[in-house]
């Protein structure tokens, strides 16, 4: 499991390779937390590569949205595959969250 | 250091006794196994060089006894021998040896040696006592696990899990992967169920089951609907929890006086509705609880016919990610399968004559859990498991309500009571909760207050909206106006500076109840009934459920006995029946 970020002008990118759990905590957090909080920035979010996310990913997304300015965010989920785009679905997150 | 020298010959002991005392070691000796044994125990030395051939017990069974008597602490043994074969050496790492030099040795390499192994020694001290107070920790954490279990259980079984048309597999320790199931019965009749799934694992989640259950069983008490506490529940977790931990939650209301039931759906990934014949999944519509403000929140509710027996079908997701050794997930089309398997029996049973019929031995409950053991072959996997199968027995429902209702018993009486709200009170109040305590003050639990708060509510928002603000309802047609409807509504009510609601409700009583008389009148210009009654029709989708649109004056009519308005559409009367008999 590896999380890489991108960084380009006010487009981040991040990228998440394997599982999404609890373990990745503090690497996802690292990956944003020194952009600028608000809703200045556009956040795409790499799953095409990511296998499996439990609800404490679920969670870390709700982090992430609140850095990104909560009901202002420029959130992109991108590439889901099926089995981790029915988690999203079942929670309902395409209500908070642009998934494609 | 204190390090312990065994040979059985005097003047190597003593030869290696001054070379080691040079360099500030402790020294003490042994003549053979036998004393070696002894003054281990009696001296503990940190490391100790053995001779191999000596009378009494040789060196290597010396070994053997001193490693078992150590345990789990490390203390070096360095053989010195005079043997050279391969075989003698390699019986010395045998039999618990940690290195071994051959005679005649040269004293720079045992000095080596000897720092070396203190060095290993140092290393294992620190990783043992680490070990040691890693192991303290779990026990003690493990005993707080107890304890707090003992805790939440007490506050959250005061429902009726226990009943006998519930079935559930819960794991003692599932409040610890986050689980929670509370179920409680509605004082005027019916049934409400909690299944939920908190965000992450141990004691953190399962604090938000204490403001949880609080609200789920304080509430049901009083009567509201599952709509109102999953509003409360929501508002709640969203002020006590962090952003980042949510509950996933399935409530439902078994509504035995309408034979329905009622469900709100976040994130609950299998539920539910066996029909005999047919199966109907209660999809989860909404975000999970503890996650959007009161503002965005939505309490809609999707609501199905039941008929006596359906059964209703609860999980989280420790069924559907329990995985068998090819790490294949038991997933959602095995659990669904599982359903319509008992579907399938229960018909050929159909077939039958009735007392075959009542023998059908397979139960749903125990099917699901079968299957899920056949596939895991594993039974410890069931750990993880909440699974909870919930019969609408209606009768027996029922009977569980007048068990429990330790309530008052009202009898109808005549009263009335009037209320006027200006302009500036209706921003701040809001008078259905006002009027629900009122009653339950007067006429106790016997009135129905989720379909009278339904209602109220729609009388009251008539005459708000329609009235005092004049908006106009068919903008709320296309989702983009509905938007606008209420933003609408938001800045007319901030800048409303005159006028009134005036409400009042009196009780006629009845021979099975009483009959309410309800008027809401404001002090607004009034509006086209027959309008209003087109644009807020009440929508019937074919599955029975209502939709989102299919509120308003429809719903009225279908609670009250009679809906009058008079011309100018400012004033309007209903009479709602209410009865003593569930």
């Amino acid at each position: 499991m590896s999380i890489t970020s991108m960084v380009d002008g006010n487009k981040i990118n991040i990228i998440i390779s394997g599982r999404f759990d609890f373990s990745n905590h503090k690497e996802f957090c690292d990956a944003y937390r020194n952009t600028p909080s608000g809703g200045s920035n556009e956040f795409i979010i790499d799953f095409s590569t990511t296998e499996y996310v439990d609800s404490s990913a679920l969670g870390m997304l709700l982090l992430l949205r609140e850095h990104a300015g909560s009901d202002k965010a420029d959130i992109t989920l991108k590439g889901c595959r099926n089995d981790v785009k029915d988690i999203l679905m079942l929670s309902n997150f395409d209500k908070l969250f642009k998934i494609p | 250091m204190k390090i312990l020298i065994v040979d059985d010959d005097r003047t190597n002991r003593l030869i290696l006794t001054t070379y080691l005392k040079k360099y500030g070691y402790m020294v003490v000796s042994a003549e053979n196994g036998q004393e070696a044994i002894e003054i281990y125990q009696s001296e503990s030395p940190k490391l100790i060089l053995m001779d191999v051939m000596m009378p009494v017990m040789d060196g290597y069974e010396a070994t053997r006894k001193i490693k078992e008597i150590s345990g789990e602490e490390f203390i070096p043994i360095i053989f010195l021998t005079a043997l050279t074969d391969e075989k003698a050496l390699s019986q010395c790492v045998k039999v618990g040896g940690d290195d071994f030099l051959t005679k005649p040795y040269n004293r720079i390499i045992l000095k080596a040696k000897i720092d070396a192994l203190e060095r290993v020694s140092q290393l294992y001290n620190t990783v043992y006592a680490q070990k040691h107070e890693l192991e303290l920790h779990q026990e003690y954490e493990g005993k707080e696990q107890e304890v707090a279990r003992k805790v939440f259980d007490s506050i959250l079984n005061p429902g009726c899990l226990s009943a006998e048309n519930i079935q559930l597999h819960l794991s003692p320790m599932s409040l610890f992967n986050g689980d929670v199931v509370l179920a409680a019965v509605k004082p005027t009749g019916g049934l409400h169920i909690l299944f939920g799934d908190f965000t992450g694992h141990g004691l953190a989640a399962s604090l938000g089951a204490l403001p949880l259950s609080d609200v789920f069983y304080t509430m049901t008490a009083k009567g509201y609907s599952i709509k109102y506490i999953v509003q409360e529940i929501n508002h709640k977790l969203k002020l006590q929890l962090p952003t980042g931990m949510f509950l996933a939650a399935c409530l439902v209301e078994i509504d035995t006086n309408n034979n329905v039931l009622k469900y709100w759906n976040g994130a609950i990934p299998a539920a539910y509705l066996h029909k005999g014949d047919s199966v109907v999944e209660l999809k989860s519509q909404h975000l999970p609880l503890g996650i959007l403000s009161v503002d965005r929140f939505s309490d809609h509710l999707e609501i199905i016919e039941i008929h006596d027996k359906d059964k209703v079908i609860l999980s989280t997701d420790g069924i559907l990610e329990a995985e068998n050794s090819d790490g294949n997930m038991f997933g959602k089309n095995r659990f669904v399968e599982c359903l319509s398997f008992d579907t399938n029996v229960q018909k050929s049973s159909s077939n039958k004559s009735d007392s075959e019929n009542e023998e059908a031995p397979v139960d749903l409950f125990e099917h699901i859990l079968e299957t899920l053991d056949a596939f895991t072959m594993n039974q410890e996997q069931t750990d993880d498991v909440t699974l909870g199968v919930i019969s609408c027995d209606l009768e027996y429902i029922n009977q569980l309500s007048t068990q429990r209702g330790n309530y008052k018993k009202f009898s109808s009486t005549h009263w009335q009571f009037d209320l006027r709200f200006f302009y500036d009170s209706i921003k701040s109040i809001d008078p259905v909760p006002l009027i629900n305590q009122v009653l339950g003050e007067i006429q106790g639990h016997h009135i129905q207050q989720d379909h009278l708060s339904t209602v109220l509510t729609e009388l009251f928002c008539n005459s708000l909206d329609h009235g005092l603000l004049e908006l106009d309802s068919s903008t709320k047609a296309t989702p983009k106006g509905f938007m606008q409807f209420y933003t609408d509504k938001e800045s007319r009510l901030k800048e409303l500076d005159s006028g009134f609601i005036y409400m009042s409700v009196s009780n006629t009583p009845t021979e099975s109840g009483g009959d309410l008389n309800i008027v809401f009148e404001d002090s607004g210009k009034g509006f086209d009934i027959s309008k209003l009654d087109q644009q807020d029709g009440l929508q019937l989708k074919n599955d029975g459920s209502i939709s989102f649109s299919g509120r308003g004056l429809p719903l009225i009519n279908n609670y009250c006995k009679s809906v009058t308005y008079n011309e100018s559409g400012n004033r309007v009367e209903c009479i709602y029946s209410w009865s003593t008999l569930i």
